[in-house]
């Protein structure tokens, strides 16, 4: 609570607990102040299993945008991509080809204040603030125009983010409005909370992040699997994140279905 | 850095596996099984060398702490299995129990010094990426200010801030003109002071939008109209009231000269404009059918100067004059003079079986105003501006008469002094776009319809594009391409336009930068602006670049801004401009420019880098004019000399590619034009480029 808060922006909100800055906890960053904390520590009594679940979703983002890199993507769209903890896309993707390019979407002031300045002299990565609901504030951005090259195919990464859309915002819209943006052979990497794995569990988390600035929306598999009309669904389709193509060796041991979160890869027709 | 595996002890050493098990179960490690694996069995190296050396080495404990750090392996709960798992692991290997002991707190502490480094690097890593975001977002609140407050100052419609009572707390320069007050006159008083005592009978202002009529402490009166919102304090409860005050006389857009004069048209004994209208529409009702009726519309020529030269006395006097004069021409036919503004009048004439023709009736006109009026010490004539219409009640209704007999009227006023234009119904409609378009301007900026084009700019050596030139592009009207900022520069919008135009474009400086560093010369811009008369003489102009290349964070010398000419060699403040732009390090030009003299010694004495001429053969092809003709000759001599003093030469508006050779022949750097495919969107060019490319 004694933090000194004088160099924070005024448009920064401490007593409004972020979802960037709670993950960040979770996976152990320290980019978050007292109220995020506060906030995670009651969400992990909800959600026992949120330090798992966080490192699940990581590690889905690791393995997916390293499948598209062996698919031939390049460039790289990732939106909520939350404040640079340990492998983001860009140090993942570059370390297979130098010549990746990635463009990081957040609109939460932390996240875009921390990637501008990490990202400061790496020219083919960059971050747009904006809301990923306003799919033309995100395609429009110079940043984006400049760096993505709309007539080659491009990694839509949505992970661990859709459950902060809410169903009037219409979802479906907003993802066909970015699969149309792009080219057919473009994949889509996508991983959300559902509550098909944990009930209960994700109903008490659901309730602890009402009074944060992002509430959340679980999403059935069958919902989830509607998201990704107009792509076929990569094997194994929408699974727990730790089932995605799983990396041998790195096996927990943990139950699977301890994930939380649904995820899946698809390729835009 | 990942920690290098030292010696490789016995490749499988059981240990590995476990670890490796507790490590993946409590920590997220960005990267392969194969890769962790490695680390691990390159750390419990260390540690059983660290048990084996003699004497037992404890160092070595923390570097392992500190390696597992680094190597991300900082889940909540992985050194405490980490640690549980190595004790009971090295102990059962046969260690001693004591050593593993003393290495594992050795291991436990130096993890806890480097967590405590890392989480202070990262909160200052934090602390740092906020301060940036704080600057930026305080420079965005005070740009965001400036603009209101150019809106408030520039606006012309009176406008005040008010305390709930109606106390002013702030007021714009158009209110103290309105009110006819100095601004320092308002402070404590509220517009309530100002109603006229025979006002809507004393009934008090109220939330309601009203007619009202005011008071100035001059005794004038003058019709306004108010609109009142509410503005709510951050709390949320209404705090301050803004209130629109905006001038309905006419006369306020003469000037102030006629201000004293108001509308019932006391002066003249005429019918005044809305009397007018009312006369108009009564009397073609009462058309027979097929009954020609002719709408004059005249305005005086130089009126204005009478009043500045000899006195509003004079100018009431003459006024009156011809207002009498007006009447007796007609005075045997059954017509109505009336005085529509200031020094406008209008004369509509219902005709009998014998209808003059237009040229006969204004000829009678003139002829009796030029007449000189003597006021006993001086004898003043005028001219007239005529503007007519001719139909019968069938062909037009009252209200559309007067508009084509206005419009008459500005088109002859628009081609020179004493004439006069029948209303012709092409030229009109030209007009009217144009009108039309200028004030749907505003409200287009507003509701965030216009765009951001961009010109290829293009080496004529070698036709590439090295540059493009951003312009606005209204997206309501496709056609308003090249012509939004001249009508901006009609409706006073320019200037706000101007910036506008430089914050919505720079953010792609690194974009051209990218396309077209590696092809342009070098010390070359990659985006260039020309702004119009108003913005180049736009005292903010430099806070507004430096502020744009700020925020672009690219070197300045990427961007190329032309400055009007005319407006340069006229203003002193142009002049400042120029003199900023080349002292940020803005590649600096001139546009509009035609090659006088005094241009070309601007040009030397700014050190301006580019040139880009004004049409120097007025829309004719040059590749088709005879290479003696004068106009060639000047202009190569021009651009030899232009050569000699360092600037290079740019034209606009290149037809086709035979232009473009002609032009390049001559030593002209830089083309624009129709030849490189016109404007176009980011995409738009982008594409063309990668087209071209290919
Ligand atoms: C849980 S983090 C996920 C980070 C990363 N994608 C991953 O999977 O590891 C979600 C991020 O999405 C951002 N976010 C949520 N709603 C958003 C929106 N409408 N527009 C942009 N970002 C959003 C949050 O600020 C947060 O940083």
């Amino acid at each position: 609570m004694a933090e000194a808060t004088s160099w924070v922006p005024d448009g920064i909100d401490l007593d409004r607990p972020s979802a960037a800055r709670l993950y960040d906890y979770l996976l152990g960053g320290a980019h978050n102040f007292a109220h995020d904390r506060e906030l995670a520590e009651r969400f992990i009594a909800a959600q026992p299993n949120a330090r798992e679940i966080a490192r699940h979703n990581r590690s889905f983002l690791r393995r997916s945008v390293l499948y598209m890199v062996e698919q031939g993507i390049r460039q790289f769209l990732d939106l909520g991509s939350g404040i640079p903890t340990v492998g983001n896309v860009h140090e993942i993707a570059q370390d297979a080809d130098p010549l990746a390019r990635v463009v990081y979407v957040d609109y939460e002031e932390v996240a875009f204040a921390h990637s501008s300045l990490m990202l400061a002299d790496n020219p083919l990565a960059s971050i747009v603030q904006a809301d990923l609901t306003r799919p033309d504030d995100v395609l429009d951005a110079p940043v984006t125009r400049g760096l993505l090259d709309f007539d080659e195919p491009v990694g839509l990464i949505m992970a661990g983010v859709f459950h902060f859309v809410p169903p009037e915002q219409d979802p479906a819209r907003i993802v066909a409005r970015y699969r149309d943006a792009f080219v057919a052979g473009s994949l889509l990497a996508f991983s959300q909370f559902t509550r098909d794995l944990m009930p209960e569990e994700m109903d008490r988390a659901v309730e602890v992040m009402k009074t944060s600035r992002d509430p959340m929306y679980p999403r059935s598999r069958a919902e989830i699997t509607a998201l990704f009309d107009g792509f076929d669904l990569v094997e194994p389709g929408i699974v727990p994140t730790a089932l995605w193509h799983p990396e041998t060796g790195l096996d927990d041991g943990g139950d699977p279905d301890r994930a939380g979160i649904f995820a899946g890869v698809g390729r835009r027709r | 850095m990942p920690a290098q595996p030292v010696a490789d002890t016995g490749d499988q050493d059981p240990l590995v596996p476990v670890w490796l098990r507790v490590v993946a179960s409590t920590a997220y490690v960005p990267r392969s099984s194969t890769e962790v694996r490695a680390l691990l069995r390159g750390l419990l190296g260390r540690l059983t060398d660290a048990l084996a050396a003699e004497p037992f080495d404890a160092a070595s404990g923390a570097v392992v702490g500190e390696l597992m750090v680094d190597g991300a392996l900082t889940g909540e709960l992985t050194l405490e299995r980490s640690i549980g798992v190595l004790a009971d692991g090295l102990v059962a290997a046969g260690h001693d129990a004591r050593a593993v002991v003393r290495l594992l707190a050795g291991v436990s502490a130096g993890y806890a010094a480097a967590l405590r480094k890392r989480t202070l690097r990262q909160q200052e890593n934090m602390k740092l990426a906020l301060l940036t975001a704080k600057q930026r977002a305080e420079r965005d609140r005070r740009d965001t200010e400036n603009r209101f407050r150019g809106v408030f100052t520039a606006s012309a419609i009176g406008i005040a801030i008010t305390e709930p009572d109606g106390r002013f707390v702030e007021t714009n320069p158009a209110l103290a003109n309105i009110l006819g007050c100095a601004a320092d006159e308002l402070a404590d008083r509220s517009l309530s002071d100002f109603l006229a005592e025979d006002d809507a009978e004393g009934r008090p202002l109220g939330p309601e939008a009203d007619r009202r009529r005011l008071r100035r402490p001059n005794g004038d009166t003058a019709w306004v109209y108010l609109t009142t919102t509410m503005l709510p304090a951050d709390d949320g409860r209404q705090r301050y009231r803004v209130t629109m005050v905006q001038d309905l006389s006419e006369l306020q857009l003469l000037g102030n000269q006629l201000s004293h004069q108001n509308l019932h048209d006391a002066l003249t004994g005429l019918a005044n404009r809305l009397h007018f209208e009312s006369r108009l529409e009564a009397m073609h009702g009462q058309a027979p059918p097929g009954g020609a009726l002719t709408l004059l519309c005249l305005d005086l020529d130089a009126f204005s100067l009478v009043n500045t030269t000899h006195g509003h006395h004079a100018g009431d006097r003459l006024l009156q004059t011809v207002a009498r004069r007006l009447s007796s021409v007609v005075a045997d036919r059954a017509a109505l003079v009336a005085r529509i503004g200031g020094d406008e009048f209008a004369v509509l004439i219902a005709h009998g079986p014998v209808v003059p023709s237009v040229s006969e009736l204004v000829g009678e006109f003139n002829a009796e105003l030029a007449e000189p009026d003597y006021d006993g010490r001086r004898g003043l004539a005028v001219s007239a501006t005529f503007g007519a219409v001719r139909c019968t009640p069938e062909e037009m209704s009252s209200t559309e008469m007067f508009r084509a007999a206005d419009a008459a009227l500005r088109h002859a006023r628009s081609t020179g002094r004493c004439q006069w234009t029948e209303y012709d119904a092409h030229a009109d409609r030209a007009a009217r776009k144009v009108a039309a378009a200028a004030t749907a301007l505003p409200a287009a900026w507003e509701n965030g319809e216009l765009a951001v084009v961009y010109e290829p700019v293009v080496r004529l050596a070698d036709r590439r594009t090295v540059r493009v030139r951003a312009l606005v592009h209204t997206t309501s009207t496709r056609d308003g391409v090249d012509t939004a900022t001249e009508l901006a520069e009609l409706t006073g919008l320019a200037v706000a336009l101007g910036p506008w135009l430089v914050e919505q474009s720079t953010p792609g400086l690194p974009v051209w930068r990218s396309l077209f560093a590696p092809v342009a010369d070098p010390g070359e811009a990659v985006h260039r602006v020309l702004l119009s008369a108003s913005q180049s003489a736009d005292a903010d102009l430099s806070g507004t670049l430096n502020r744009a290349i700020d925020q672009a964070g690219v070197p300045a010398g990427l961007l190329e801004v032309g400055l009007d000419t005319t407006t340069v060699l006229a203003r002193g403040d142009a002049q400042d401009n120029l003199r900023t732009l080349g002292d940020i390090g803005v590649v600096t030009a001139l546009h509009g420019f035609t090659g006088g003299p005094r241009e070309i010694a601007l040009v030397e004495r700014f050190g301006v880098r580019t040139v880009v001429l004004a049409d120097p053969f007025e829309g004719w092809r040059p590749d088709w004019l005879p290479s003696e003709a004068v106009p060639v000759r000047a202009t190569l001599a021009l651009i030899s000399e232009l050569g000699s003093v360092g600037a290079a030469v740019g034209v606009l508006g290149v037809r086709d590619l035979a232009e473009a050779r002609w032009w390049a022949d001559q030593g002209v750097r830089t083309g624009e034009g129709p030849a490189f495919g016109g404007p176009g969107d980011t995409d738009d060019i982008l594409a063309r480029i990668r087209l071209a490319a290919n």
